[in-house]
């Protein structure tokens, strides 16, 4: 062969993987398209094959290719491993502080910038915040204000990366902190554990960008990716496509972003090509919160909404004023003294001034923005009752699971509430309102007629179904620190299941003698009436007065009182019958009722004390210590 | 620090800052102060107090008090 052979050769090798990269940017594009046009089932079938066929083919015709894509997934282990690290340490504290610092929008916003910066990874942050809302543990607003703070955090990545990353051998520290990361991982402690995962996930995204590097180098003398680069809007729009399509493909805007800049320091991409794909990385890479909400409740995909907004008009501003960003991007490097061509920098400059910009455009608008989603998101009305605060989102986070569980604990309680007055012949009203229930409930002949085993089905079962159901997924993640207050919890929701039991066997003799002519057989209903609706009372009174240290140990005195009373009401029977007053008929019937009301104020009694005991409140944990036990209540109604 | 140290010290950080951990003295404090408080309340309306019924009903929360302190003095 001579010379014009092999230069014939390199010639249409050249355009063979023109043609190839050709065809990555077409699937790619393909692949956003089926997303946007069939949803994420659809996705699923065709995600991974098309994938796997496209790196294939890439690493089939150049192994430079196959060095970067091996950087891209090193990098990408090293997310999961820093994710994995960083969840060792949300059993408490990290949900502690995200609950004080979400107060006001500023603080939201503060606390999205600093765990972002410290964890390199909005997608965590995403998906923590997103079950804090589906347990309602922060507001719309807050998560929102979390949620902007976190893409002015995730910038931080970029400078690091260009000032850091690019500059020096990396993959020097990259070894030992894969070392030390791993033997760490290996320990018992759960700490430990996250310390060597932490440890190991930064090791192999050291590394990964070491071999990116490594492969944009070597891939510079074969072929120039800048030779794509098509002038003008078209340019930005198709560039801001393809960072899009990366980010979504990589789950990772911050894997894009370290491929962009290596391509960027590499002379592989254009420096307005690098700004347009750093634009579109930041609009794919709402696609991790979307996922992320998809198996959370109304307000986890209110915030996806909110991040895709964010997100799309941030990118929409930046493509817009791309001309003034650049103006600035040069002043602000100028000021600074970044060169004039040092285009990591100027990059870095640019992701961190068009995130900044969102913000300030976005955060005066915030609350009109959760008003938005909270209207065209609205929540699903059904007959039959869903659960509020239970997601999927929240299951491998500790605290939240807590939480969350109180909640729906607390909205089956809600629901029972209903049913048990109803099922009394009482309205929630009368109850919670009456300034005198006794003489409320004297004065009462009301029936109220309702389908008590309907409603049982549809607002009490699936509830207390999905609460067990969650409960039990909880408790195979959880430390078992937190399983005891789980399955008081758990024990809680049983005992309002069978209060609404015990209030179905009540009903029957209630709706009957409480209209009764003999007021002997009333009075004795109207008691047992009153003592239910009572315990109810006062265990809404607590919880609407908020913070009371002493709120489980004044049911203690309730629950005294109950006992005292079981002693009367036998002796009063008695009285009764030995008077004629009742019929041994009613005496039997009053004895097996006077049963179901007991059964229900001590099982109400302990649901309130599970529900009203903190775990934030040091002084009720201290409370808790005290309660009294069946015994010590048996033995003060006794003396 | 061997790595059995490193362990223990982390698991000591967990049940400080994780349920389960000793009450602290100052919340014990707090609590009996406010049992104490709560005491002395009752004691003043059961003073007052002239109805059976009612005062009944406060020797009864009274006594559950009592014994509430009772708890507390031994944590």
């Amino acid at each position: 062969m001579d010379l014009n052979d092999y230069i014939t050769i390199a010639t249409h090798r050249k355009r063979w993987l023109k043609g190839g990269f050709d065809f990555i940017i077409a699937a790619y594009l393909v692949i956003l398209w089926q997303l946007a046009i069939e949803g994420v089932p659809m996705l699923k079938k065709i995600f991974l094959p098309t994938i796997l066929a496209i790196l294939a083919y890439g690493f089939w015709i150049s192994p430079d290719f196959k060095e970067i894509a091996a950087g891209v997934a090193i990098f990408l282990f090293g997310m999961l491993f820093l994710e994995e690290g960083f969840k060792a340490f949300t059993g408490g504290m990290l949900e502690k502080l995200l609950q004080k610092t979400t107060d006001k929008t500023w603080k939201s916003l503060c606390f999205g910038i600093v765990s972002t910066t410290i964890m390199q990874s909005s997608s965590l942050v995403s998906v923590i915040t997103i079950s804090f809302i589906s347990a309602g543990l922060v507001t719309l607003v807050a998560g929102i204000g979390i949620i902007f703070g976190a893409n002015i955090g995730t910038t931080t990545g970029a400078w690091l990366v260009a000032a850091f990353g690019l500059k020096v051998k990396i993959s020097a520290y990259a070894m030992p902190m894969l070392v030390f990361g791993i033997v760490l991982a290996f320990q018992k402690s759960k700490y430990v554990k996250g310390i060597g995962s932490v440890l190991a996930g930064l090791g192999f995204l050291f590394l990964g960008i070491h071999y990116m590097k490594e492969g944009f180098e070597a891939f510079k003398g074969s072929f120039d990716l800048a030779s794509l680069a098509v002038p003008g809007y078209a340019g930005l729009f198709l560039f801001a496509g393809i960072g899009a399509a990366a980010t979504v493909v990589m789950q990772s805007s911050h894997a894009t972003l370290v491929l962009i800049l290596t391509a960027l320091a590499a002379g592989q991409i254009t420096y307005e090509n690098s700004l347009a794909l750093a634009i579109g990385a930041n609009v794919g890479t709402t696609i991790t919160a979307i996922i992320g909400s998809l198996s959370a409740n109304i307000q986890g995909k209110r915030l996806a909404g909110a991040h895709l907004i964010f997100n799309v008009v941030t990118g929409v501003i930046a493509i817009v004023f791309i001309g003034q960003f650049v103006w600035a991007v040069d002043v602000i490097s100028s000021r600074v003294g970044i060169a004039v061509d040092n285009y990591t920098m100027k990059l870095a400059v640019f992701h961190t001034l068009f995130n900044i910009t969102g913000v300030l455009v976005m955060v005066p608008l915030i609350t009109r923005l959760a008003d938005g989603l909270v209207q065209y998101l609205p929540e699903k009305s059904t007959d039959s009752v869903e659960p509020k605060f239970l997601s999927d989102a929240t299951i491998e986070f500790p605290d939240t699971v807590l939480h969350a569980t109180k909640k729906e604990v607390w909205h089956l309680f809600d629901c029972a509430f209903e049913l048990m007055a109803h099922g009394m012949n009482l309205r929630r009203t009368q109850i919670l309102e009456s300034p005198d229930l006794e003489a409320t409930i004297d004065a009462d002949r009301e029936i109220i007629e309702f389908d008590m085993d309907d409603l049982y089905e549809s607002k009490v079962k699936v509830l207390y179904s999905a609460i067990i159901e969650f409960i039990s997924r909880a408790q195979a993640n959880i430390p078992s620190v937190f399983s005891e207050e789980l399955y008081r919890l758990r024990n809680a929701a049983s005992e309002i299941v069978e209060c609404v039991k015990h209030i179905k066997h009540l009903r029957k003799n209630t709706t009957k003698y409480m209209v009764s002519d003999n007021e002997h057989i009333r009075n004795e209903y109207n008691a047992l009436r009153f003592r239910v609706a009572n315990i109810l009372r006062e265990i809404y009174r607590h919880r609407d007065e908020g913070e009371n240290s002493l709120a489980i140990l004044e049911l203690d005195e309730l629950k005294a009182e109950e006992a005292a009373a079981h002693q009367v009401l036998n002796e009063s029977i008695t009285e009764l019958l030995n008077n004629n007053q009742i019929t041994p008929l009613m005496a039997t019937s009053l004895m097996n009722d006077f049963y179901y009301s007991d059964e229900t104020a001590n099982n109400l009694v302990d649901i309130g004390q599970a529900l009203l005991a903190s775990h934030t409140d040091l002084v009720a944990e201290a409370a808790q210590e005290v309660v009294l036990d069946e015994d010590e209540i048996e033995r003060i109604a006794a003396s | 620090m061997k790595f059995e140290k490193l362990d223990s010290a982390a698991e000591n950080l967990v049940r400080k800052t994780a349920k389960g951990k000793k009450i602290k003295p100052e919340k014990v404090k707090k609590l009996q102060q406010l049992l104490g408080e709560k005491k002395s309340a009752y004691e003043e309306k059961l003073k007052t107090s002239m109805e059976p019924g009612k005062r009944e009903k406060l020797e009864m929360r009274l006594k559950v008090v009592e014994a509430h302190i009772e708890k507390a003095n031994q944590l």
